[in-house]
């Protein structure tokens, strides 16, 4: 038997056309759905009723964030697992280093050996081996549950949201943006601010995080092909971190 | 699994089958073929969006749907390896990095044989041995692994559409609104540019691309490729060239203290209804009346657009300030920024009344109107022909209007625009050309960056060559690899560039007033061109001469590429005619608003620090 899984998407104002968003994260649905078979059902609340052809926008947003999500995750890892063959073979060399020092050499020579091996095998090849290694172990148990997860999500359906409050407050976020004016990012903090004094998280979510789209000063290239040497020796280390996707729908402008 | 596609109207023709193409579509359809694959129970469909449900053959629409689709997925596929491929060669590098490949096993090994084999050294011997062989070995693996992944990627896209079960249509609101939009105009062109500036407020920003191809397709004068030479088989209407004149009386200025020259308030949802040239137009024409400026036209374009420049202030005032924009219609925040700048001058700020007596100020909107209108690229051949968008085919043959301004040939509009220069304004002494690089593809390299100057002042050749020789790609792996060692480092190693480019510009005067821009455009807390993007702007393309070179943060001057070559931009070609300080501004993908104010940040700190307003008044 499947099991149906209500969500919510909420339909806001954005500058230039508004927008679906659909409140769920990935990476705490798979933590707590992830093991059983369900369906979603994605209740919409939305100020003007949504046709056919929007509705089948969302499912397609939702569809694409979430599989392009797990891609990233896969790619992001697929090299890394070498690092758990080439980890254990440079803790070992360096290890046999640092024994071999103290069982021959005798100290003071020893530890200055030790700290020679420690130095430029340790701190190079042990970082750029171990670390990467761990990382790849971390990176799996995330991916696993997410291919967990879709491998039990079988579908998506579609109904009017029901409840009173939210209805209201998505009308009342449409009011709100009608009376403000200004620069963008302005007006989306405003948004955010006015989500906030009525309680709606899902709005102050959704303007945060195009707040913070807007002001950032970060692309794809900076992000993953960095110029400077201390971020490439970053992503290195610990891998860039995919951050689980927001899925915003674009729908017609609903404004007043 | 789903996938979806459109069927999009199109005037006096067949409706089209449309998937938009975005960077990265080839994941997305790796990550719905692997939801597939998992799911083994659902069957594959596409959701044909359409403007209504249409009987129509069942086959059809699978074979023409499902090929369309996989064409789209594989234009993509080319640039995802690509991208694949670069951000594995970095981490691959960072395993071969030169010190731990060489430099450390050289030392290790010296050690050992000075101190001979034993104990611990001997594991250097072995360290040594694994670096230099052994890495590679899983370097190797790494590289193979990565590429069959992608390969197994692609045959799992292939096996998906072979399960394509059906194509469902299904109606959208948003297609139907502008399948009607374009019965109900004429005009083609007039009915695919409503249908463009439409697309955004029905809740389809994916269609957006197509119709700004699809206009310019239907102006251009090459209907059909030629293999011999270009002919032009449908005559274009003709364009007329033509100073006029035309004054307004002076309006009432309000006076407001909280601004210097320019006002800074913006309205993100009024820039926003700013859409085609008429819009524009408009708005410009209100703020020239309200102000008193005085209107020239300079050219009338094939469509009956006019080319306009605006002037205001002091006629016999040595500084003559020339601000223009919109030369490429795909960039829609420099025309709006003269926009704003313009509107500024109904009020009447801290340094308006000194600014305008002391200096003349020319504005020219926007250059190519069609183009604005169209979110179209406008590029000129030799015989001065203009096309938008000129076809595959013939793009070899086409430059950039912006290229040949120091060519014989060029397109009438310029020639125009270069006469009213020459002998109306004479003289300017410090010229402003905006420009932006957004795009799909730019933004996934540029998004969220800020104004970047590129300047034109006299730099001494030996000066130039010494930028330039740090710009060089070295050869050898060893002058690459300590190349990348950081300047702080470097400038105390022999035989490497000591001096830094910035070092080497500071000597010249004109290099203050771009520093002051820059940083009046930081004061104002909008973005500059700095950090990452910086270091990216740094780094030599491999086995090509770079098109700018850097020299400060956020500011660069034309680089071998241009100018070796003489190709003459606008800037350039003020500065060459008439020793303009010149500066083509670039912003980035980030909100329209601060696009535009970052534009009218920098222009104002250049008229705050050419007519030393303010804190630069002497």
């Amino acid at each position: 038997m499947v099991e149906i899984l209500e969500v919510y998407a909420y339909v806001l104002p954005t500058i230039g056309s508004y927008s679906a968003y659909v409140d769920v994260d990935i990476d705490k649905h798979s933590k707590r759905y992830g093991k059983k078979p369900h369906r979603l059902r994605i209740n919409v609340y939305s100020p003007e009723e949504l046709d056919e052809g929007e509705l089948a926008r969302i499912s397609y947003e939702l569809k694409k964030e979430w599989g392009r999500y797990i891609i990233e995750r896969e790619q992001a890892r697929t090299f890394y697992k070498w690092f758990k063959i080439l980890a254990p073979i440079e803790f070992l060399l360096l290890s046999g280093s640092i024994i071999m020092n103290f069982l021959i050499i005798t100290p003071p020579t020893s530890y200055l050996r030790a700290g020679w091996d420690l130095f430029f095998w340790g701190l190079i090849l042990g970082l750029t081996g171990i670390v990467p290694g761990i990382r790849s172990f971390r990176d799996k148990r995330r991916e696993d549950r997410t291919k967990q997860l879709l491998k039990n999500w079988k579908g998506t359906e579609f109904a009017k949201g029901t409840d009173e409050e939210k209805r209201n407050k998505v009308n009342e976020c449409r009011n709100y943006f009608s009376r403000v004016d200004g620069r963008k990012v302005d007006i989306y903090k405003r948004l955010k601010n006015y989500s906030q004094e009525i309680r709606f998280k899902p709005a102050y979510d959704l303007y945060e995080w195009k707040i913070k789209d807007l002001t950032e000063e970060e692309s794809f290239f900076t992000k993953y092909l960095p110029a400077s040497w201390r971020r490439k020796m970053k992503i290195f280390l610990f891998g860039v971190k995919v951050e689980s996707p927001k899925v915003l729908a674009p729908v017609r402008s609903m404004d007043v | 699994m789903r996938w979806l596609a459109y069927r999009v109207p199109r005037k006096n023709k067949p409706d089209i089958f449309y998937i938009p193409y975005e960077p990265f579509t080839f994941l997305e359809a790796a990550g719905r073929s692997y939801i597939h694959e998992t799911r083994k129970d659902e069957s594959f469909e596409v959701q044909l969006l359409a403007p209504k449900i249409e009987d129509a053959d069942e086959d059809f629409l699978k074979n023409h749907v499902s090929g369309g689709i996989l064409d789209t997925i594989y234009r993509d596929e080319k640039f995802v390896n690509d991208t694949l491929m670069r951000l594995m060669t970095r981490y691959i590098g960072m395993l071969e990095y030169f010190w731990v490949k060489y430099v450390i096993p050289t030392a290790s090994l010296t050690w050992a044989v000075y101190y001979g084999f034993t104990g611990g050294t001997s594991f250097d011997v072995l360290f040594s041995a694994y670096l230099f062989k052994g890495r590679e070995f899983f370097v190797n693996r790494i590289r193979k692994e990565v590429n069959e992944y992608h390969e197994r990627i692609k045959r799992g896209i292939e096996w998906s559409f072979k399960d394509l079960a059906s194509v469902k249509q299904i109606e959208h609101r948003g297609l139907r609104r502008l399948r009607e939009i374009i019965e109900n105009t004429e005009d083609k062109t007039e009915a695919y540019v409503k249908a463009l500036h439409a697309c955004e407020e029905l809740g389809l920003p994916e269609l957006s691309e197509f119709y700004a191809i699809g206009a310019p397709i239907e102006e251009q004068t090459i209907q059909e490729p030629h293999l011999g030479f270009a002919l032009q088989n449908k005559l274009k209407e003709s364009s007329r060239k033509e100073i006029k004149r035309k004054s307004y009386p002076k309006g009432n200025l309000i006076k407001d203290q909280g601004m210097n020259l320019f006002d800074y308030k913006v309205s993100a949802k009024s820039l926003n209804k700013v859409k085609t040239f008429r819009d524009l137009d408009v708005e410009v024409k209100r703020a020239a009346k309200g102000i008193g400026m005085e209107e020239i036209t300079l050219f009338t374009t094939p469509k009956g657009y006019d080319i306009n420049a605006y002037e205001i202030g002091n006629p016999r005032a040595y500084e003559r300030i020339l601000i223009k924009a919109g030369m490429h219609g795909r960039e829609p925040a420099g025309p709006l920024a003269v926009l704003q700048m313009m509107k500024s001058f109904e009020k009447e700020g801290r340094y308006t009344d000194e600014a305008l007596s002391n200096s003349q100020i020319i504005f020219m909107p926007c250059d190519d109107p069609e183009g604005f209108t169209m979110r179209a690229w406008m590029a000129v051949d030799m015989e001065g022909h203009e096309e938008h968008w000129p076809p595959q085919e013939r793009i070899v043959r086409y430059r950039d209007t912006n290229g040949v301004w120091g060519d014989r040939a060029q397109s009438p509009r310029i020639i125009a625009i270069q006469e009213y220069i020459r002998k109306e304004i004479e003289k300017p002494t410090l010229g402003y050309d905006l420009h932006e690089t957004i795009g799909k593809f730019a933004d996934l390299v540029y998004k969220g960056a800020g104004i970047l100057s590129i300047e034109d002042f006299h730099i001494p050749e030996k000066t130039r060559q010494r930028l330039e020789s740090m710009h060089r790609r070295p050869e050898g792996r060893i002058a690459r690899a300590l190349s990348k060692i950081p300047f702080e480092i470097r400038r105390y190693l022999p035989f490497i560039d000591k001096e830094y480019a910035y070092h080497a510009m500071k000597k010249i005067p004109a290099f203050e007033l771009g520093e002051a821009m820059m940083q009046h455009v930081r004061d104002r807390g909008l973005k500059t061109y700095r950090g990452e993007y910086q270091k990216l702007l740094d780094q030599p393309t491999p086995g090509q001469a770079p098109q700018l070179l850097t020299f400060d943060e956020g500011r660069a001057v034309d680089g071998p590429l241009l100018y070796n070559l003489e190709i003459r931009v606008c800037t350039t070609w003020l500065h060459d005619e008439f020793e303009t300080l010149a500066y083509t501004t670039e912003t980035f993908q980030n909100a329209l608003d601060e696009r535009v104010l970052e534009q009218v940040a920098f222009v104002e700190g250049g008229i705050e620090k050419k007519l030393r307003l303010g804190r630069y008044a002497r």
